[in-house]
């Protein structure tokens, strides 16, 4: 499953490769004739090679030859520091456990010491080589002063996840011997790979020899052992109040409102009357079927044509009607029809609030006997905000203050003085409240003699 | 509550002022509701709005009086509520004889619900597949109900069949069917696609299904969980070649990069990709409901000290508006009963308004923790996730939001450090990575336990003993198994002090600390014998330090590997 390093064609390569080095060709040949092909990865290739080498007992003798040949080959053209193999083939001339042969070998290839033979010992094949091989003649250089010839320039590593770098080889030998037999002694290794005779194959074990090392070549992966770690997967959250349970619903029908809409003609009249209404005031009989009509239809009020801005008239012409309209507004919830955002929803305001607007404008309109006896016969009808008969009342008097008119103002004065006992009498008002403001205005017009019945009456309260 | 009753007196009313031919009938059955029929309706919403708040004494309370009012009538309703209100308390037993008693068991519609309820009560038995039994008939009653003709608006409007596939869904993931889950959880998602806990749901799909291997470009179960190692050549030639099974990140380079690529049929194929939209979809969702809750907190506050100095017209109007945003099931009621608590200006029933509130509060509290679980859990998905696609800084990032959460439970905040230990290592900081899990540490080189059972209570599968059953109940519940294994999804703690020991091993391996990695690997595979992980830290320690034949030995007793003969690896490879 794991990428393999190695194409099918380098697979075929690097075998005959090393199947060839137990031939009469010369070194130099084979190296010429393996890099033939550009396509070649240097890197896969040496680098399965490196493994391969890594495994003592795999690769007979001329094939490690061969092999470390290709090693150094491959990075030929750059200095040595920058081979990748560098300091594995360092270690390996160094390595006191391998033949000096092999040894002496590296140190060839890395042109160690005499320079000028360098490459007349690859014209010679590597089982000749071995065969030559004279071990009084070589001396072995110290590691360090190897590692301080070749690696000195050494490249700083490049950007390498740590895990990945500190991989070791995932090969590992398990040899299948009978017990007793060490398989890793020197005279069972010798008796196969030291057979340079080709095509003499020993009985045992030299076929295995070729599958296993096929087998190594095919599935040799770059990647390496590493530590592995233990990666929990998180739990499945817990099914709590998750699940949904069904309950039957109530079978809340719609209920069609069937008054919407559908009776333009039924309120035309009503409309029609209120238009009127609003200009002057209305013949009594008029005036009975706006009542009556308003009274049979509940929703009627909200469409009968008339508007807070419209009141004021209504209110100076028709205070009988107003008053009638107005009650209804109070006394009805509406059902408006609230758009928040996307969605449509269908909430309950209370009248209140509705009503609330015509009240600002009753308040605020200017004074007079209509608007008042519609406060009046308001506050016995019905419970008006606090706040907003408190205002009326300050209107009125600041009316009466500011009146130019001296027959009017007796007139208005008089006026307001009985709507105010009649609050008071009716506990619509808390007289504390408005004290110092209603006795001022009673004193400013003690002359009126209205005004100083109400005083009288605010003292007896006290 | 009180002008909705106004409006239903009205209505009458006027309705009886207005008759016409055709609207007869329904206006003799609206004059038969009778003063007691209204107020038994009141108090079962009263009892469904205390199940919703999950108060459940209190429910239990008010649906006692519920039954008393509704003695002689029909009262499948109360019956329904009442099964719910002992599911609610795990009186699994009593729930499933209330809904039995129940009748007009005949109506399609009641039948669906009944049979949905059931499979409620049986999955939370550890029954999955009888649950799913009554999951599907309840949806086959559905579906029977829509092809009835004429067709009738009450059939859309109360259709259920998208609540019930929500079900349906749990219970394959329960089942470890990801991929039906994930069919069910996308079609209920026209009604829960605001729920962040749907789109975790359906990330779990996506791991589920990358876990088992049913995702095209992911590894078979088997491969994961495994040691693959190829036996090459034979005799004295054997060797063994490793492979690097379980580094696993290989979705990455698979077709999956289209995060909403569809399937034949329609459907997103379930990969990591996108599980990770899904997990950022429902973070999105948790981010904005926290944030409109704190305002809606605040507003609602400020209204009602308004409501009671002035009569607080514009107040409402605001509250209103809050609707929208406050998808989240924590804030929607109390907005909403704060209002009623506006329009109602007499003191009516104090102590009443007062439980309700209270219920109310409280279960803010369970919502907002509940949230707090979620945002836990989504994090520590994002961050495996991300850790899977092999992008260990987001994965980090994830993993540190985790462990910053305030009263985050054990078990997450031991998998927080895990996963960002992990991260940090991918990123050449073992340093770091190791001082996350050195944490547990206590001593030199003991480990603790990362969290207790009693953490893992919430994951258990509720073997509820019924309160009257108790002896019966303990006999039963020692006899009966769990009828799937997917029951228990987590780490036991010993486990989790196991990985702690593997991955510190992997990390001392790491920074070249072989001795302290050795300590460490020989205690994890002591408390997690069967993790193939800390088998190949185990011996990559012992190749390190060049005990081969430990190694090789290590690797036969270990019974979570696979050895393949290598002409069947030559052939694949070819």
């Amino acid at each position: 499953m794991g990428k393999k390093m190695l194409n099918f064609e380098e697979q075929c390569k690097i075998l005959n490769l090393l199947k060839s080095s137990s031939e009469q060709k010369s070194i130099e040949e084979m190296l010429t004739e393996f890099f033939t092909n550009p396509k070649l990865r240097h890197f896969n290739v040496c680098y399965s090679l490196s493994l391969l080498l890594q495994d003592k007992m795999m690769l007979s003798s001329t094939e490690r030859l061969v092999a470390f040949a290709v090693l150094h080959r491959s990075y030929s053209s750059q200095k040595s520091a920058a081979n990748p193999f560098i300091s594995f083939l360092v270690n390996a001339a160094c390595d006191e456990g391998a033949e000096n042969y092999e040894r002496a070998f590296i140190l060839h290839l890395l042109g160690f010491g005499n320079s000028n033979s360098s490459k007349e010992f690859l014209k010679q094949s590597a089982s000749e080589y071995i065969k030559k091989f004279d071990a009084s003649s070589q001396t072995f250089p110290q590691k360090e002063q190897l590692q301080k010839q070749y690696l000195e320039k050494a490249h700083p590593e490049p950007y390498a996840c740590l895990l990945k770098s500190t991989a070791v080889k995932n090969v590992l030998a398990d040899p299948d011997v009978p017990p007793g037999c060490d398989a890793n002694s020197a005279e069972c290794v010798s008796q196969d790979v030291f057979d340079l005779e080709p095509g003499a194959k020993s009985k045992l074990g030299s076929g295995d020899r070729d599958e296993a090392l096929s087998g190594l070549i095919a599935n040799l992966s770059l990647e390496g052992l590493i530590p592995h770690w233990i990666r929990p997967l998180p739990p499945r959250f817990p099914v709590d109040e998750e699940l949904v349970w069904l309950n039957p619903d109530n079978n809340h029908e719609l209920q069609w409102d069937q008054g919407m809409c559908a009776d333009t003609s039924r309120g035309a009249a009503v409309r029609d009357l209120i238009a009127k209404a609003l200009r002057g005031p209305l013949a009594p009989n008029q005036q009975e079927q706006v009542l009556v009509e308003l009274a049979n239809d509940p929703k009627l009020v909200y469409h009968c044509g008339l508007t807070p801005r419209k009141l004021p008239e209504l209110v100076e012409s028709n205070p009988l009607i107003a008053v009638d309209v107005l009650i209804k507004l109070i006394n009805s919830p509406e059902i408006a029809e609230c758009v928040f955002g996307d969605s449509v929803k269908f909430c309950l305001i209370h009248s209140n609030q509705h009503a609330l607007l015509y009240f600002t404008v009753l308040v605020n309109m200017d004074m007079s006997l209509h608007s008042m006896e519609v406060v009046n016969r308001l506050t016995t009808a019905v419970e008006l905000p606090k706040e907003f008969v408190r205002t009326y009342i300050t209107n009125c008097i600041s009316s009466c203050e500011n009146i130019k008119d001296k027959y009017m103002q007796n007139r208005l004065v008089r006026l307001v003085c009985v709507f105010l006992q009649s609050l008071i009498r009716n506990r619509i008002i808390d007289v504390k409240d408005l004290f110092i403001e209603v006795q001022a205005f009673c004193i400013e017009f003690s002359r009126i003699r209205e005004a100083a019945g109400l005083f009288r009456l605010l003292k007896t309260l006290e | 509550m009180f002008s909705t009753l106004d409006i239903g007196g009205q209505n009458l009313a006027r309705h009886t002022g207005l008759t016409s031919a055709n609207d007869l009938p329904r206006i003799t059955v609206d004059r038969s509701i009778s003063g007691v029929d209204l107020k038994l309706k009141l108090q079962l919403y009263k009892v469904r709005l205390l199940l919703l708040t999950r108060n459940v004494k209190l429910a239990k309370r008010e649906v006692k009086h519920a039954m008393n009012i509704a003695r002689g009538r029909d009262s499948s309703m109360a019956l329904f509520l009442k099964a719910q209100l002992e599911y609610a308390r795990g009186n699994h037993r009593k729930a499933i004889k209330l809904l039995m008693a129940s009748s007009n068991r005949t109506d399609a519609a009641m039948s669906s619900m009944f049979n949905n309820n059931l499979g409620c009560i049986y999955y939370q038995l550890g029954k999955y597949h009888t649950s799913a039994v009554f999951f599907s008939k309840a949806l086959s009653n559905c579906s029977s109900l829509q092809k009835e003709k004429p067709l009738k608006l009450l059939t859309f409007s109360q259709d259920k069949s998208l609540l019930i596939t929500y079900n349906c869904g749990l219970q394959y993931l329960a089942c470890g069917k990801p991929l039906l889950a994930a069919h069910c959880f996308q079609k209920a998602s026209l009604v829960f696609y605001r729920r962040p806990l749907m789109w975790l749901r359906l990330a779990e799909c996506c791991l589920m299904a990358v876990e088992k291997g049913i995702v095209k470009g992911s590894w078979a179960p088997s491969d994961r969980s495994e040691v693959r190692v190829s036996v090459i050549g034979k005799g004295r030639w054997r060797r063994l070649l490793i492979e690097n099974g379980i580094s696993r990140n290989r979705h990455v380079d698979s077709v999956e990069r289209d995060v909403w690529a569809l399937g034949g049929d329609g459907q997103p194929k379930l990969s990591l990709p996108l599980a990770r939209q899904f997990l950022y979809n429902a973070l999105h969702l948790l981010n904005c409901s926290e944030l409109c809750n704190s305002k809606s907190i605040v507003r609602s506050d400020s209204s009602l000290e308004e409501n009671e100095s002035s009569d607080g017209a514009s107040s409402k109007n605001s509250n209103y508006k809050n609707l929208p945003c406050n998808d989240s099931k924590a804030s929607t009621m109390p907005a909403a009963l704060i209002n009623l608590n506006g329009d109602l200006k007499e003191p009516k029933g104090g102590t009443n308004q007062e439980g309700i509130q209270n219920s109310i509060s409280y279960y803010e509290d369970i919502c907002r923790r509940e949230n707090q679980m979620i945002k836990q859990a989504l994090l520590a998905n994002l961050a495996y996730v991300e850790l899977e696609l092999e992008n260990p800084l987001k994965a980090l990032s994830a993993a540190q939001a985790l462990l910053e959460l305030p009263d985050c439970s054990r078990i997450y905040v031991f998998l927080g450090h895990v996963y960002v230990a992990e991260a940090l290592c991918l990123l050449n900081k073992p340093k770091e990575a190791a001082e996350h899990l050195s944490i547990y540490l206590s001593g030199e080189s003991n480990i603790k336990l990362p969290f207790g059972l009693e953490d893992c209570e919430q994951w258990r599968v509720k073997k509820h003993i019924d309160c009257e059953e108790a002896n019966v109940g303990a006999a039963a519940a020692k006899n009966s198994s769990p009828e799937g294994l997917e029951d228990f999804m987590f780490l036991k703690p010993e486990e989790a002090r196991g990985t702690l020991y593997a991955n510190l091993a992997a990390v001392s391996a790491i920074q070249g600390d072989l001795e302290r990695a050795h300590h460490f690997v020989t205690q994890a595979l002591s408390l997690v014998p069967n993790s193939s992980e800390a088998t190949m830290t185990a011996i990559y320690v012992d190749l390190i330090l060049g005990k081969s034949q430990e190694a090789v030995s290590k690797l036969k007793h270990c019974s979570h590997v696979r050895f393949l003969p290598s002409n069947q690896q030559f052939n694949k490879s070819s």
